[in-house]
């Protein structure tokens, strides 16, 4: 009696099962400021949605969710628009670029291998320098390390031109840095076939210098929007939004998401960095597998991975 | 007794149409199986969960019943996974199968070990399906190809062979009854399928009779199809306003609910 029939994924699903996943990666968005389609999308194909399909819905999902997130944490004064919007330009510019690339790579017949290789070194990358990082900052070694590192990079950083102040962020940085790691990031997520979310925060973090809590919020922000435009050039282009799913998903993620903020403001900088690492890497080593263990099914379907 | 006739009547001239090609040889046509189904359609609603179609009829005494449930044929392009530089599985050939069924389901009256051989009649099962479905891939091995499509196909629920699914009552004079209970997986998509019942003696095939069985969506489900496949766009923009709404709601409800600092 908990089953609903789903017309677009074309399969039933048990309601309460799709409830608690989408509070589960709802509450992750909310802590850390991913969108979560790394995450969600798997699990809905392990309970048999089209990947494609999962795909599409999770970004519905997520506008839901990252709306939620994003009016929490801008109640809590950790929404940096200015920053968000530059960001977001930058996106944009970056994934029609990587759109036009990745068709460029499917023509020459290799752009699977290049999307998973891209997936394990970046989230390789990215959770092993996290890791790293915030265990050095739960154990105070840091503050001595940082000012004689930050030299070079900090000096290239400042001769840029456009120089402008972020005040919610508490930094001044050329208007030139977020523009182009915007563009950056979009190429990379229109490759992977995700928000970036994840490529984002730590470029935030490590690249633009800005306060984990900001970083948090404006990524959320920045998302939102990324995913509105995603969620209807699918409905238009392959009609795989579910939007029944996406619903069940956004109750329990739009709930997850709220308790999420509120955690995350409890919990340090060193701390959130050093869960979404581990995260990160989780996932990363789950992909490897998936790439030298011999799949169970050799053949499947073209469109959807 | 004149309304199983009605009905077969009837199924006979709608099954024409839907032969899909899949008719086996020597097979005969029915005679006397009168077979009956019900529910004759299936109507896939919100609450929609896989369906139970049940098919009684008469075969004679010293033969047995097995039913397929098959959909039209369909074009497939698969990707074949292969190893990349010794060590990683990726997507390597192209595949394209034709003439495959959508939907191949077969249901069997014997025990679990009689699913390798599809219960006594190995072509009325996957067996015999091999020899009619074609295969294009740079890989030779298309028989290989075949088992990986099947897996494929299993996963989803959409090939199937079950075992203990058909019953027999005691025999009357030449004839015994039999009752079929075919379980239909949630992900069926929806279409017209040929609900085939074969008479198997001595191993072979004697007879056969086809019926219809129509599976669509309703209400709900058939509304959303409707609007998401017709105003692609429109949707998309309407899925995109109610997570918004959503979302602002649920921010809106725990700020009143208060804990706001």
């Amino acid at each position: 009696m908990w089953h609903l029939y789903l017309p677009i994924a074309g399969n039933s699903v048990n309601i309460v099962l799709i409830f608690i996943m989408g509070g589960f990666v709802g509450l992750l968005s909310g802590i850390f400021g991913v969108g979560g389609g790394f995450l969600m999308t798997p699990l809905l194909i392990m309970i048999g949605i089209p990947p494609t399909v999962a795909a599409a819905s999770d970004s519905n999902q997520i506008v839901g969710a990252s709306t939620s997130g994003t009016l929490a944490h801008y109640r809590l004064g950790n929404v940096d628009f200015k920053m968000g919007i530059i960001l977001l330009v930058g996106g944009v510019l970056g994934g029609t670029m990587g759109v036009q690339l990745i068709k460029v790579l499917r023509h020459m017949g290799n752009a699977d291998f290049l999307i998973q290789i891209t997936y394990v070194i970046m989230l390789g990358f990215v959770g092993i320098y996290m890791f790293i990082e915030s265990l050095q900052g739960l154990r105070g070694v840091q503050t001595a390390a940082v000012p004689q590192k930050e030299s070079g990079y900090a000096r290239f950083v400042k001769h840029l031109p456009w120089q402008m102040q972020f005040e919610k962020s508490g930094i001044e940085l050329s208007i030139l840095m977020p523009l182009i790691l915007g563009v950056f990031v979009g190429v990379l997520a229109a490759i992977m076939g995700v928000g970036g979310g994840f490529i984002m925060v730590p470029v935030m973090v490590y690249l633009l210098r800005m306060p984990m809590h900001v970083v948090v919020g404006t990524s959320l922000f920045q998302i939102l929007f990324t995913c509105i435009n995603v969620t209807i050039m699918q409905a238009n282009t392959n009609h795989t939004v579910d939007f029944v799913l996406a619903l069940i998903l956004l109750i329990g993620s739009t709930l997850g998401a709220q308790f999420g903020a509120k955690i995350s403001r409890r919990l340090k900088g060193d701390q959130l960095k050093i869960i979404l690492a581990s995260l990160v890497l989780l996932v990363m080593v789950k992909m490897l597998f998936g790439l030298l263990l011999k799949p169970e099914i050799l053949l499947s379907y073209i469109g959807g991975h | 007794m004149t309304r199983n006739i009605c009905i077969i009547a009837i199924v006979c001239a709608i099954v024409g149409p839907v032969g899909l090609g899949l008719t086996l040889g020597g097979a005969q046509a029915a005679t006397n199986m009168r077979v009956a189904m019900h529910p004759e359609k299936i109507q896939m609603g919100a609450g929609y969960d896989g369906a139970q179609v049940l098919l009684t009829g008469k075969v004679p005494a010293d033969a047995r019943a097995l039913v397929r449930v098959v959909g039209p044929a369909e074009h497939s392009r698969l990707k074949e996974k292969g190893r990349a530089l010794g060590v990683l599985w990726m997507n390597m050939g192209s595949v394209e199968i034709t003439d495959a069924p959508n939907v191949f389901l077969l249901y069997l009256p014997g025990k679990g070990e009689d699913i390798p051989g599809a219960g006594g009649v190995p072509e009325a099962g996957l067996q015999g399906l091999r020899k009619q479905v074609k295969i294009v891939a740079e890989d030779a091995d298309t028989d290989a190809l075949f088992d990986e499509f099947v897996k494929l196909k299993e996963k989803s629920g959409l090939y199937g062979t079950f075992a203990d699914a058909i019953q027999y009552g005691p025999a009357e004079g030449d004839l015994k009854p039999f009752k079929a209970t075919l379980a239909l997986p949630a992900s069926l998509p929806q279409g017209s399928y040929a609900v085939q019942v074969l008479v198997v003696a001595n191993g072979a095939v004697t007879a056969s009779d086809d019926l219809v069985l129509e599976a669509h969506e309703v209400g709900l489900p058939s509304w959303i199809s409707t609007f998401a496949f017709n105003h692609g766009t429109l949707y998309g923009i309407f899925a995109v306003v109610v997570a918004l709404i959503a979302g602002l709601l649920t921010g809106i409800i725990f700020r009143g609910e208060g804990g706001a600092h």
